[in-house]
């Protein structure tokens, strides 16, 4: 099983923070966020890869830290929400108009000149600090976002996207939280934060409440992320720390004696192959495999030997994915119903990998 | 000790990362290294040390930062704990009497907590505080929360007739809630101007408490004597009231339940001791002239004081005797638990006569002020106007809808839900749910969803508990001998200057 690059893009000379990907009729876009402010969607197609568009990079004073694009919108639709060090949260938007695949190629991939197809949509404020993070829910109606200020902020919006209201302000974490994500097919939300814990977070009652906190990292949680799966009793997330390790969590059963409350237990610790902080994790909801990447430059992918069972095994590594760079974002993109690996790194690079297994 | 633990708090206004504060340090002189030629010399130490000064933090250099505020307790208790007061009693002179003021909230929790019933808890409070430390007044705050919500009545209604309200109809926002206060003082400075400004219940009855005090005892023999006025309140923000150079010469220190009990561990007392055979004991203690039964109840209205629903029921009262009987006052429930609104509609056509809502908790106060302040008169909006095209008109009710897991669902109905920004006055609580929330009452939970349902229970017994009054009625209580009819108790605001938010709090090297 071996990892081989399909496309390696140099976008721009500043760090690569972020990805998110997501399939339209008629393009694979991946949104980057750089430390140059300047959001960029990438066309990424078998034929050849594309810088489809460059976001105005004065909507933003900061280094823009992390984007993700909004699920479950109407056809014609696609939203991004990004996140800034400048303590803010963009919304932008666009209308696809669906063509034939040839057009895109005459319209040419110098779009840096021209007018950025993305609107802004809306500017979301009340964090006090560097914004890390913002994550959809998968109904698309709910807006994770998380801060150096120690909070996470749920925000509801409407169909369009428009207008955001504060629905809960979650300050349980004792440190920076680095990452939110929601799982694929449940309104259960993972943190992940500075304070070495992952905490899960649900609606309860009248407000959103903490209902596992997840402890045994021994350093930085930098990222989570869950399984697929359509099991609500089944419900597993990985995790990666600055203690170099990969765990995976599982959930057992509420807990009887306090109301709200879930039992999780870590039910095992990959193979080790980071010696180094380990930045960011991906769960594929295609093949279950996992993949991690870290400031070691080290891309690796892990299959369970048997599903469900806890028993992993490493099934590719490659080394030095950003040359002598750190990799602080690795995704799963299905490209046309091959599931390809992007990454991106401090070389301000964004790679695409062929994975054979 | 911290009384206050990390796991009270949810949904409250947190502390700010940086403190503000800036540090002066004083040095002396220091001798330089280089000589007049420039050469750099090794000197032998000459025991002329630089002398930094301790940096302490005060709580008014508290209400100076911009960022710190609510449930800071470091802070807090290093200047106003038990501690202090203790200490104060410890050094009183026999020229001060000390006053003990409670809020009922706090009468609430402190009776569930010993097991008694609230008239009992009272004269054992108050009984303690008589023997221990020979108290010479012990009030509830019912006089000075009557005196504060006529001050709200009017002051509204003034405002209603004003060409100020022509300009600017924005709701105005209690400033009853110290924390929300400060949190606006400092954070959304441009709010400033829509806080009623009318004193707290916990500030008014301080005041009387002195008022009343100097008119029978501060006599020509006895020209030196004071009093000290100690407030058990339910939250640690009532503190930074008490110490707000406005609220000078009105109450000396306050404390919570929590800290009450600590208290009296420390001096190895046992509060049910003092349980009082007689009935006498809260007459004796009551100041001179106050009605000795009336600073012992509560009014209708939310458990926080009952500020909108008084001002809708004034409303309702200055109606025509045609119209009264037109007009039903609602009580309209929010999008979620902390807001509701009190609207006054005339029954035949549908109209909204009058509306005040209450609205409480952070995610809440977030909204709010993001709303306000982009409807603001000068057209200041939080939201930069850039190159934003609204690619489709939303299609029809501006409301979302929106189911809970609590079933409740806001509707298209648009008026049937609380629409708290509409109202003429919003009575803003930072503890979601309101002071039977506060941080120092005693409910020894721990997970949020307990301490709401304690809470909840709290608030269900809150109106059976206590007699009613009604604090618009003047005639109802004489007190027209204690109180100056004309005095306005009034705080002053300082709106901190907009800040330049290019400047960069130095972090801790945190880059990622």
């Amino acid at each position: 099983m071996s990892i081989t690059l399909a496309k390696g893009i140099k976008l721009q000379n500043d760090k690569t923070w972020s990805l998110d990907y997501k399939r339209t009729p008629s393009a694979n876009l991946l949104a980057v966020a750089s430390t140059d402010r300047k959001i960029k969607i990438l066309n990424i197609k078998p034929n050849g890869t594309k810088l489809d568009d460059v976001l105005d990079g004065t909507v933003h004073r900061k280094a823009v830290r992390s984007v993700a694009w909004r699920p479950n919108t109407d056809i014609n639709t696609v939203t991004l929400a990004a996140g800034s060090f400048d303590a803010t949260v963009s919304i932008w938007t666009k209308d696809i108009v669906s063509h034939v695949d040839g057009d895109d190629d005459e319209e040419g991939g110098e779009e840096q000149d021209e007018e950025s197809e993305m609107d802004l949509l809306a500017i979301i404020e009340g964090h006090e600090n560097e914004v890390k993070c913002v994550a959809w829910s998968q109904d698309g109606m709910l807006l994770a976002t998380c801060s150096r200020d120690k909070s996470v902020w749920i925000w509801e919006t409407d169909e369009m996207g428009e207008e955001y209201e504060c629905v809960s302000v979650l300050q349980e974490h004792s440190q920076d939280v680095k990452h939110v994500v929601w799982h694929p097919s449940m309104n259960l939300l993972a943190s992940s934060s500075y304070d070495d814990t992952i905490r899960l977070w649900k609606e309860y009652d009248d407000d959103w409440e903490c209902v596992a906190v997840l402890t045994g990292h021994e350093g930085t949680v930098w990222s989570s992320d869950f399984e697929t799966s359509d099991n609500e009793q089944d419900i597993r997330l990985v995790s990666v720390s600055d203690d170099s390790t990969v765990r995976i969590w599982k959930y057992v059963e509420e807990d009887d004696e306090n109301d709200g409350q879930q039992v999780w237990i870590c039910q095992s610790t990959l193979p080790k192959v980071h010696w180094n902080q380990v930045y960011s994790v991906a769960w594929s909801p295609m093949s279950g495999m996992i993949a991690t990447s870290g400031s070691d430059g080290t891309l690796a992918i892990y299959k369970e030997t048997v599903k469900g069972s806890g028993s992993w095994e490493v099934v590719a590594q490659k080394q030095l994915c950003h040359g002598v760079y750190e990799v602080n974002i690795v995704k799963w993109i299905d490209v046309d119903g091959q599931e390809l690996i992007a990454t991106g790194g401090d070389d301000g690079s964004v790679n695409v990998w062929n994975f054979n297994i | 000790m911290s009384l206050l633990s990390e796991e009270d708090l949810n949904d409250f206004i947190s502390p700010a990362l940086a403190c503000t504060k800036p540090t002066e340090i004083k040095r002396t002189k220091v001798k330089s290294n280089v000589n007049a030629l420039g050469e750099y010399e090794v000197g032998v130490d000459d025991g002329e040390d630089e002398v930094l000064e301790k940096v302490t933090i005060t709580l008014s250099d508290c209400l100076a930062c911009s960022g710190c505020i609510t449930s800071s307790e470091e802070i807090m208790l290093q200047q106003q704990s038990h501690g202090v007061f203790l200490e104060a009693m410890s050094k009183r002179d026999i020229t001060t009497k000390l006053a003990i003021s409670i809020s009922p909230q706090c009468r609430l929790s402190m009776a569930t907590y010993y097991g008694m019933d609230i008239s009992d808890f009272d004269k054992c409070f108050a009984n303690f505080f008589q023997k221990r430390f020979d108290a010479k007044y012990v009030v509830g705050t019912q006089l000075g929360r009557n005196v504060s919500i006529q001050q709200v009545v009017k002051k509204l209604t003034d405002w209603k007739k004003s060409k100020e309200y022509e300009v600017d109809s924005r709701p105005r926002l209690s400033a009853a809630d110290p924390g929300f206060v400060i949190y606006t003082e400092k954070t959304k400075p441009d709010l400033v101007p829509l806080l009623l400004n009318v004193k707290s219940p916990q500030q008014i009855t301080g005041a009387l408490l002195h008022e009343t005090f100097d008119k029978n005892h501060k006599t020509e023999t006895q020209p030196d004597t004071k009093l000290y006025v100690l407030g058990v309140m339910a939250c640690f923000d009532k503190k930074l009231e008490a110490s707000r150079p406005d609220s000078a010469g009105e109450v000396d220190c306050v404390i919570t339940p929590k800290e009450f009990v600590a208290m009296l561990s420390e001096l190895n007392e046992i509060f049910e001791q003092y349980k009082s055979p007689s009935d006498d004991i809260l007459s004796e203690m009551c100041p001179e002239g106050w009605d000795p039964e009336l600073h012992w109840c509560i009014n209708h209205g939310s458990s926080s004081g009952g500020f909108a629903y008084q001002y809708i029921v004034s409303r309702q009262r200055t109606l025509s005797s045609e119209l009264i009987k037109d007009s039903k006052i609602m009580k309209l429930l929010g999008k979620n638990n902390n807001i509701c609104e009190h609207r006054l509609i005339n029954v035949k056509t549908g109209e909204t006569i009058a509306s005040a809502s209450e609205l409480s908790g952070f995610r809440n106060i977030q909204n709010m002020v993001r709303h306000l302040s982009r409807g603001g008169p000068k057209g200041t909006s939080s939201f930069p106007k850039r190159r934003v095209q609204s690619l489709r008109k939303r299609q029809s009710s501006t409301n979302t809808t929106s189911t809970t897991t609590s079933g409740t669902t806001t509707g298209r109905l648009g008026t049937l839900v609380a629409q708290p920004y509409s109202s003429e006055f919003i009575e803003v609580n930072a503890a979601p749910g309101g002071c039977l929330n506060g941080s120092g009452l005693l409910n020894g939970e721990q997970s949020t969803v307990r301490k709401r349902q304690f809470t909840q229970q709290l608030e269900e017994r809150f109106h059976s508990s206590f007699t009613m009054v009604d604090p618009l009625d003047i005639t109802q209580w004489n007190t027209s001998e204690i109180l100056d009819s004309d005095r306005v108790y009034e705080y002053t605001f300082h709106a901190a200057e907009p800040q330049d938010k290019q400047k960069d709090i130095v972090t801790v090297g945190n880059t990622w």
